[in-house]
């Protein structure tokens, strides 16, 4: 049995930023043995964003590519060059997944389509990761994660339950966008894999960032095509919809159905609620849920937000704190699970990274490398694969080409 | 070559509402034969929630269960029962995939952990999705989706960039927590699946849906687990970070690098405003970016958002309309991808739908059916899989074993 889940998988990664790279760290988190390929000198974009450490801007100590580019491998290639592309294809023969996520016209000029590349190697899948996917009226379109989210529809359910619906629509927090577009386009990616070994033929995966939106979404859409109904942000009756304010934070409480209702109306004191037929039924509930969200907004105030967490779990009621960076990485849940791993990185030093989420019984995810530095794995690439000796190798950074 | 890429997978789920039913959509939606076990009489929770067609609540009607269960056989079985769990184990030994979220508490009582059941299916898959994990202090804690994005720490983060500090955390629109888990447990089952093939041994795969959550804010909690900074939705003075409002809906323009900044300003027709040294460089317009909104908002009030949103793109720019579920099932970009699929189903009648994200070049996902009647596919699977004749299946359903 192998190490890893994917321990015989060949990725090649063409990709910048959040989005692709979230795909392919998957990938390699899993065991694929994925080689990252940068422009030489500038590298991937996210080298340059933070959060650095200590705040101080420095290529390789980018939080946001740390993280994004765990146990990869990382070349430099500059594949606007003749000579960048044919050692592109060279490195294309001997990989099983090409993943990329230039717009189709890019791609194109760069001779990097499927079609061209299917005839070097007819098992390669190749997934390409655009915002509007490669057909249709948009497709050299572009967009940054802010952009897809609101595009996708999603920005326009938020924030929900709003008490100002005048207030101009949001979207999610961090860079999540792109990466549930990462994790849509790594699932087609493997599901493609998985047919390749069993069939011995490639194919070309296109991913669409607003369509993977808008599977998220499911139900406001799909409310529309059924009734043509269009859901807003705006409040609606509902029952303990919102985070209610404890001494210390919030607490995000839930009462479905009777069984939960009754308990719950118990814990918070106020036994006749368990019993009141105006309230005996969650359609009653929703209709007189102004006076319920009142009377537990006072209540919660007096309380910790995770003493009552703990509390009302052990009445087997589902609750969870809001939870604040901090809380999570203290939390003795994670602790328990492992959640964190403490990677070396020889500019960045000793961090804590989140792993996975996930737990295989037989090939655990327990080999972690840190992001590779720019250029990091030339040599072992370019020589060790690729049959280049090192003079050749040179000459090649000379002319800027790596 | 297959029909479709995961066309010999065999999956049994034993899941219920939103997020287990989620994951094994996305393998049926890629050809895997998912047979989806519900609890007879009354079906998963999921049939019970709206949106229904016309509003009119029906269990085999709700907008809910219809799109996280095409493609998908359905069958009843009553698992409480020690001849139920004698039937599951039987369809256990001709499956590949068990994806189950029960509490680890339940399993255990009915005798289904992972232990028992390689014991009569050493190749099986089995994955549990939960809302702590199996293992630490919180493993039978319960949790629906809105409990869980806020102890996931995103909610902490929503609204982003909220003008009014006080206002309490929210969390992102529809059910995209459970969805975003739903598709991290489908890559894990995969990467199992497809390490199964190659070595013919299964494994358990333990998903934590806090965990997921938390590999997705990323940067916040890496923030705080290697700095010590809390970050939060507090308002920062950032370039175009919300959407600006048109005449008919808001946009999501961004100008991020120096090139995008001066086409924008170029677009504009050169506003005097625009050419003040503090605007000269990145940095310098993120930190000013409240001197520079204003302008921006004036600017956008008379377009129209769809037609600013072609003419920016002309210029390359990224911008996004916020789309509607309205926009979105009009929109040409989604007729042209085909992302919407009419289904025919016997209750529901002709639906339009969500399809994949995805599409693949030698095997094209397709909406084979509709989700199941509760039980439709009873006689198929107990008689077509097990050998039950059809008096068995009559004595089964009198006992309400099915």
């Amino acid at each position: 049995m192998p190490n890893q889940a994917l321990s015989h998988l060949k990725v090649l990664e063409l990709c910048n930023f959040v989005c692709g790279p979230y795909c392919t760290k998957l990938l390699a988190d899993l065991g694929a043995e994925v080689i990252k390929v940068e422009p030489p000198g500038v590298g991937d974009e996210a080298r340059q964003r933070g959060p650095f450490l200590n705040d101080i801007p420095h290529t390789e100590r980018s939080g946001l590519f740390l993280y994004l580019n765990t146990n990869k491998l990382g070349i430099t290639l500059d594949v606007k060059t003749r000579t960048g592309q044919s050692i592109l294809k060279e490195l294309i023969k001997q990989a099983d997944i090409f993943v990329e996520d230039n717009l189709p016209e890019t791609t194109a000029e760069l001779g990097l389509t499927y079609a061209e590349l299917k005839k070097i190697n007819p098992h390669l899948v190749m997934t390409s990761i655009t915002p509007f996917g490669q057909i249709g009226p948009y497709r050299n379109y572009k967009a940054f994660e802010l952009n897809s989210v609101h595009a996708g529809g999603e920005g326009y359910m938020m924030p929900i339950e709003s008490t100002f619906p005048t207030r101009e629509p949001v979207k999610g927090g961090g860079l999540i966008g792109d990466c549930m577009c990462g994790l849509s386009a790594s699932l087609a990616t493997l599901a493609a894999s998985y047919d390749m070994k069993a069939t011995g033929m490639g194919q070309h995966v296109d991913v669409s960032k607003q369509d993977v939106l808008m599977t998220m979404v499911g139900l406001e859409v799909a409310m529309f095509t059924y009734s043509g109904t269009v859901r807003t942000r705006h409040k609606r009756k509902a029952m303990l919809a919102t985070p209610k304010e404890c001494q210390d934070g919030y607490i995000m409480m839930s009462a479905f159905g009777d069984r939960d209702w009754q308990v719950f109306a118990r814990f918070i004191g106020k036994d006749s609620w368990a019993e009141e037929e105006r309230l005996n039924t969650s359609m009653k509930r929703w209709e007189n849920s102004d006076e319920i969200d009142q009377y537990v907004e006072t209540w919660v105030k007096k309380h910790k937000k995770h003493d009552l967490f703990h509390q009302l779990q052990a009445n087997a009621l589902a609750e969870a704190p809001v939870n604040t960076s901090e809380d999570l990485v203290k939390s003795p849940q994670l602790k328990s699970r492992g959640f964190f791993v403490e990677i070396d990185h020889p500019k960045a030093g000793k961090l804590n990274y989140p792993s996975v989420s996930y737990n295989l019984s037989g090939t655990p995810c327990n080999t972690w490398r840190a992001a590779p530095l720019l250029g990091q794995h030339n040599e072992f690439v370019y020589c060790g694969r690729l049959g280049y000796d090192k003079q050749a190798l040179v000459k090649m950074l000379e002319a800027g080409v790596i | 070559m297959s029909e479709q890429a995961l066309s010999h997978l065999k999956v049994l789920e034993l899941c219920n509402f939103v997020c287990g039913p989620y994951c094994t959509k996305l393998l049926a939606d890629l050809g895997a034969e998912v047979i989806k076990i519900e609890p007879p009489g009354v079906g998963d929770e999921a049939r019970r929630r709206g949106p229904f067609l016309n509003d009119f609540p029906h269990p085999e009607r709700s907008g809910l269960f219809l799109y996280l269960n095409t493609n998908k056989s359905g069958i009843t079985l009553d698992i409480k029962t020690s001849k139920g769990r004698d039937i599951l184990r039987e369809l256990i030994k001709q499956t590949d995939i068990l994806v189950e979220d029960n509490p680890p508490q339940v399993m255990k009582e009915l005798g289904l952990t992972y232990q028992e059941l390689k014991k009569i299916n050493p190749r099986l898959v089995m994955t549990s999705i939960t809302p702590f994990g199996q293992t630490g202090p919180y493993r039978d804690y319960k949790a629906h989706e809105m409990n869980l994005h806020h102890a996931g720490g995103e909610g902490y983060l929503l609204p982003t960039q909220s003008p009014d500090l006080t206002r309490e955390p929210v969390k992102a629109g529809g059910l995209v927590g459970d969805c975003i888990c739903g598709l991290s447990s489908a890559i894990a089952t995969l990467a199992g699946a497809y390490n199964l093939n190659e070595t013919g041994v299964g494994q358990y795969i333990d998903v934590s849906k806090q965990d997921v959550l938390m590999t997705m804010v990323l940067l916040e909690i890496a923030m705080y687990a290697n700095m010590g900074i809390v970050r939060n939705r507090l308002e920062r003075p950032l370039l175009m970070p919300i959407p600006m409002e048109c005449q008919d809906g808001y946009i999501m323009i961004s100008a991020l690098t120096d090139r995008e900044w001066q086409d924008l300003v170029k677009f504009m027709g050169n506003p005097s405003w625009a050419s003040d040294e503090m605007f000269s460089h990145w940095l310098f317009r993120h930190t000013n970016g409240d001197k520079i909104n204003p302008h921006i908002r004036e600017f956008v009030k008379p377009y129209k958002k769809e037609e600013l949103f072609q003419q920016l793109q002309e210029k390359t720019l990224a911008a996004a309309p916020v789309n509607t579920s309205e926009d979105l099932v009009h929109s040409a970009q989604m007729e042209s991808r085909g992302f919407f699929a009419e289904v025919e189903h016997p209750e529901a009648g002709k639906l339009r739908q969500p399809t994949v994200p995805y599409k693949f070049s030698n095997t094209p996902s397709k909406v084979k059916r509709a989700a199941p009647l509760l039980g439709q596919h009873n006689e198929s699977v107990y008689c077509g899989w097990l050998g039950y004749s059809k008096e068995e299946l009559v004595k089964l359903k009198e006992s309400g074993t099915i």
